[in-house]
């Protein structure tokens, strides 16, 4: 009887109830919140679910299935990883190496169709503009006292592009990956909240039902050169954007090829869905109340929201120049779309474009600028962290 | 780090991704301009195609219905448009030499799979 007792005393004494802390079950508290916003929502589920499921993982006390500690020196050391570690840290591996990112931005350029931005090239200006927006959170992050590297992590979530921001925020600041991961799949989802406001406050009724001239016809051959041209030009000027340029690139070119299909089927969904998956709850273990929950995470949840402001006002902005100095053939809600969350940032304008006239069809000139913002915000990315000292 | 230092990258940083997508129009341009000379310089060799478009209704059994000219040619404007599609995107110059209209009995005495059969078929043995 009294080695049961003793038994019992020793599981209760390592349990969860007795080692965990306020701030680890307000941490609970919060995945579970985003996993309703998820599920109920479905605020980018296919992303923002395992990242909470992460993050619930990481915060039960006890269970030890992330530790930081093994990725917070200068050079990691991986034989303790896997012999010490638990299934997080060992998924960890593949954020930290820049693996994940690269793999499932190949697998977005396999999903793309780049038509819409050969057939009208000026939507690459479209896709710079709103990358601005990016550039001034950096300045506002700065002044608010964040270091270089971290106001670059901060600013990029402005780039409303997930595998980008990690990949940047894993190399740039590694222990701001969750909240910065959390800001920018969040707002992400909030897209068409965020983005009509903003739209109608720049733009006149006039502006916003402009009708633009249909695109020209595309030949495979252009598609074809297309993802070469832009991985050796851009690889050359920016070789710290290569990994992710490079595979969006080449993901494409699979596709346009047509002579690989079963590859292209496989990254567009089994390649893509099994690293989602890892990525996503990585990501969310590294979201541990010790990071989480301080005042900095409010301000890169403040900031965050900003830059995504900052970059739809920069290209609707644009957007107007265009519309002024093109013979007013541009719809200038167009530039809004050069943010790079497809297709929901495309779909938003033909909406707002609809309500200012219901027979305008926008949706195809405004994939232009979203495709092209995923290549500026590559751009952007490999450019910050050349420029940021680290 | 200092103002100078942060301000001087914002610059650089716009500067850079406005140049390097200024180049990018600018290489596009270019491809689509050598791959459409490209493509007219070739002068490929006309292929001649052939729709049966025969009118064989009976007169005695079934009543006649003149169908106005200008539904065959809408028909016909429209199949010329399809042809002319296919071969500008398999670079060829194709030329309608022969319209027949095909009789629906014609159809019958061939049975094949429907389009969407064929595809699934291809689909399954990939």
């Amino acid at each position: 009887m009294q080695v049961f007792t003793e038994s019992i005393k020793e599981l209760w004494e390592k349990s969860g109830f007795v080692n965990g802390s306020l701030l680890e079950l307000i941490m609970l508290a919060i995945s579970l919140v985003l996993i309703y916003l998820a599920i109920a929502k479905k605020y980018e589920p296919l992303l923002l679910l395992p990242i909470a499921v992460g993050m619930l993982l990481t915060n039960i006390p006890g269970a030890n299935m992330f530790n930081p500690a093994f990725f917070s020196g200068e050079e990691v050391n991986f034989a303790q990883v896997f012999n010490q570690g638990g299934l997080l840290d060992i998924l960890y591996i593949g954020v930290k190496l820049q693996i994940f990112p690269l793999l499932i931005f190949f697998g977005v350029g396999c999903m793309t169709d780049f038509g819409p931005l050969i057939a009208n090239p000026s939507s690459f200006l479209l896709g710079a503009a709103a990358q601005a927006g990016i550039f001034l959170t950096f300045l506002g992050a700065f002044a608010l006292g964040f270091p270089l590297n971290e106001s670059a992590s901060i600013a990029i979530i402005g780039s409303a592009d997930g595998p980008t921001t990690i990949w940047l925020t894993t190399r740039l600041a590694p222990e701001m990956l969750g909240p910065i991961a959390i800001a920018a799949y969040s707002y992400m989802a909030l897209i068409p909240v965020i983005q009509p406001p903003v739209m109608k406050l720049l733009t006149t009724k006039k502006e916003r039902a402009v009708r633009m001239a249909q695109l020209r016809f595309v030949s495979k051959k252009e598609r074809i050169f297309f993802p070469i041209i832009v991985t050796v030009l851009v690889g050359f000027i920016i070789p710290d954007a290569l990994g992710l340029v490079g595979m969006l690139m080449f993901g494409n070119l699979f596709k346009e090829s047509g002579v690989v299909d079963r590859l292209v089927k496989t990254s567009q969904n089994e390649l893509a869905n099994i690293v989602i998956i890892m990525l996503g709850m990585a990501v969310g273990a590294t979201a541990k109340a010790e990071n989480f929950l301080n005042g900095r995470t409010l301000m890169i949840i403040g900031l965050g929201l900003t830059a995504f402001i900052l970059s739809t006002a920069c290209g609707v902005l644009f957007g107007k120049l265009m519309y002024l100095f093109g013979g007013k053939k541009t719809n200038p809600l167009i530039g809004s779309a050069g943010v790079s969350a497809l297709p929901m940032a495309a779909r938003v304008t033909q909406k707002i474009g609809q309500e200012a006239d219901p027979g305008n069809y926008l949706l195809m000139h405004a994939m232009g600028p979203t495709v092209s913002a995923i290549i500026g915000s590559a751009v952007v990315a490999g450019i910050m962290f050349s420029l940021s000292g680290v | 780090m200092d103002w100078s230092f942060v301000l001087s990258t914002v610059v650089t940083g716009l500067v850079v991704v406005f140049l390097i997508l200024l180049l990018l129009i600018g290489s596009l341009a270019l491809t689509g301009k050598l791959l459409a000379d490209s493509k007219n310089k070739k002068k490929p060799a006309l292929m001649p195609v052939k729709i049966s478009f025969k009118n064989n209704l009976p007169v005695k059994s079934a009543p006649v219905i003149e169908k106005p000219r200008t539904d065959e040619k809408q028909v016909i404007a429209v199949i010329t448009a399809a042809i002319q599609a296919y071969g500008e995107e398999a670079g060829k110059k194709l030329k309608i030499t022969d319209i027949k209209k095909r009789e629906p009995r014609d159809l019958q005495r061939a049975p094949c799979r429907s389009v969407w059969g064929n595809a699934g078929v291809s689909e399954s043995m990939r």
